[in-house]
């Protein structure tokens, strides 16, 4: 794992076993049993759970910090009213999420246009030369439209693997699907990506692959 | 590209694209306040959460906490029985006692020889048995 893979695991506190209770503490579906009949404390504990998760999903979903608070907190209070539809003995998680990732998908659809301006600060920051902060903006740009078109599902996906550092079994979980598909959609989404990224790669003397001529490949 | 997609291990990662697409798409919010989204979540929860309390019926929420009273309400019974076997009884009348009864109902006043014996204790029981005879007294509180 890389420095900014486990700097995002120890910011979001997502990494292998989060999500799940700590050891001797009650189960999702015995919390849900008891939010079933008002405890606000079992729905503290449910939604502390995981809310970081949750975090890390929605920003994925929406990247915009605000927005994804306002879909966590959507997300558990349309989990609270649907609680009666959850199916005891099922893990909660997937059912969760996919409220959260519905939720979210309606709403980026609203504010496509206010996430596009609002790009995180990191995403702003210059490298000090023009010609790379134009270079490196032009590359961003194209990689956010290349992301755009592919299928939803896959957009979060990849971007959970990639830049977050998620296994493709925390993914699965998440999500609620398998771990091969999860690969599946990493692996399309990469040869889709790695396509956009080949203009850009540069040579020892920092030549752009697409101004040395086609055909040109540095790859190790 | 095949082994990367049929593989049961993640595919490796890949750095530069890492880099690209967190400079694209920004990284994950580092100074998220968790307690502020908790309690706000919480609140907004709230309203809802005691709707539910109050239509919960009364057996429902008795067997939610069935497994944690039962054991309570075991070790209490239990604790109950010991404490009554091994407590003296408070009532058992002593030779002492039945004279004080004695001499209240053979007394020219019994009101003075009641007060005298006051701080005795007594039962209904005792009594009879005191006044009558034991095995009248049986046999009336029997008859009841």
């Amino acid at each position: 794992m890389g420095d900014g893979e486990r700097a995002v695991h120890l910011v979001t506190g997502v990494s292998s076993g989060e999500g799940g209770p700590p050891a001797g503490a009650e189960d999702d579906s015995a919390l849900v049993e008891r939010v079933r009949g008002g405890d606000v404390a079992a729905f503290d504990e449910l939604a502390q759970r995981h809310m970081k998760r949750a975090y890390a999903v929605a920003y994925r979903l929406l990247g915009h910090r605000e927005d994804a608070e306002d879909l966590v907190q959507d997300a558990f209070i349309q989990a609270l009213d649907r609680i009666d539809t959850f199916e005891a003995g099922r893990p909660f998680a997937p059912w969760f999420f996919r409220i959260l990732t519905n939720r979210g998908l309606n709403a980026r659809q609203s504010r496509a246009l206010r996430t596009m301006s609002e790009l995180p600060e990191d995403v702003a920051a210059t490298t000090g030369s023009p010609e790379r902060d134009a270079e490196r903006a032009e590359l961003a740009q194209r990689l956010r439209d290349a992301v755009a078109k592919l299928p939803e599902r896959q957009q979060l996906i990849v971007q959970l693997f990639e830049i977050d550092g998620w296994t493709s079994a925390e993914i699965a979980a998440t999500l609620g699907i398998s771990d091969g598909t999860v690969r599946w959609h990493v692996h399309e989404a990469r040869r889709v990506l790695r396509a956009e990224l080949e203009p850009y790669r540069r040579d020892e003397r920092g030549q752009r692959s697409d101004e040395r001529g086609a055909g040109i490949d540095d790859r190790p | 590209m095949r082994e990367e997609q049929e593989s049961t291990i993640d595919p490796e990662r890949d750095p530069r694209l890492r880099a690209a697409l967190a400079d694209a798409f920004g990284e994950q919010p580092r100074d998220v306040d968790w307690s502020a989204l908790a309690h706000r979540t919480r609140s907004a929860a709230l309203f809802r959460l005691r709707a539910r309390a109050r239509q919960t019926p009364w057996w429902e929420l008795a067997g939610r906490w069935s497994r944690r009273a039962l054991p309570v309400g075991l070790l209490a019974a239990a604790a109950a029985v010991l404490l009554a076997l091994f407590t003296p009884r408070a009532t058992d009348a002593t030779p002492a006692d039945r004279a004080s009864v004695a001499e209240i109902v053979t007394s020219a006043s019994p009101a003075q020889a009641v007060r005298t014996v006051a701080a005795s204790p007594l039962d209904e029981t005792w009594l009879w048995g005191a006044t009558v005879g034991t095995d009248a007294a049986n046999s009336t509180t029997g008859a009841q």
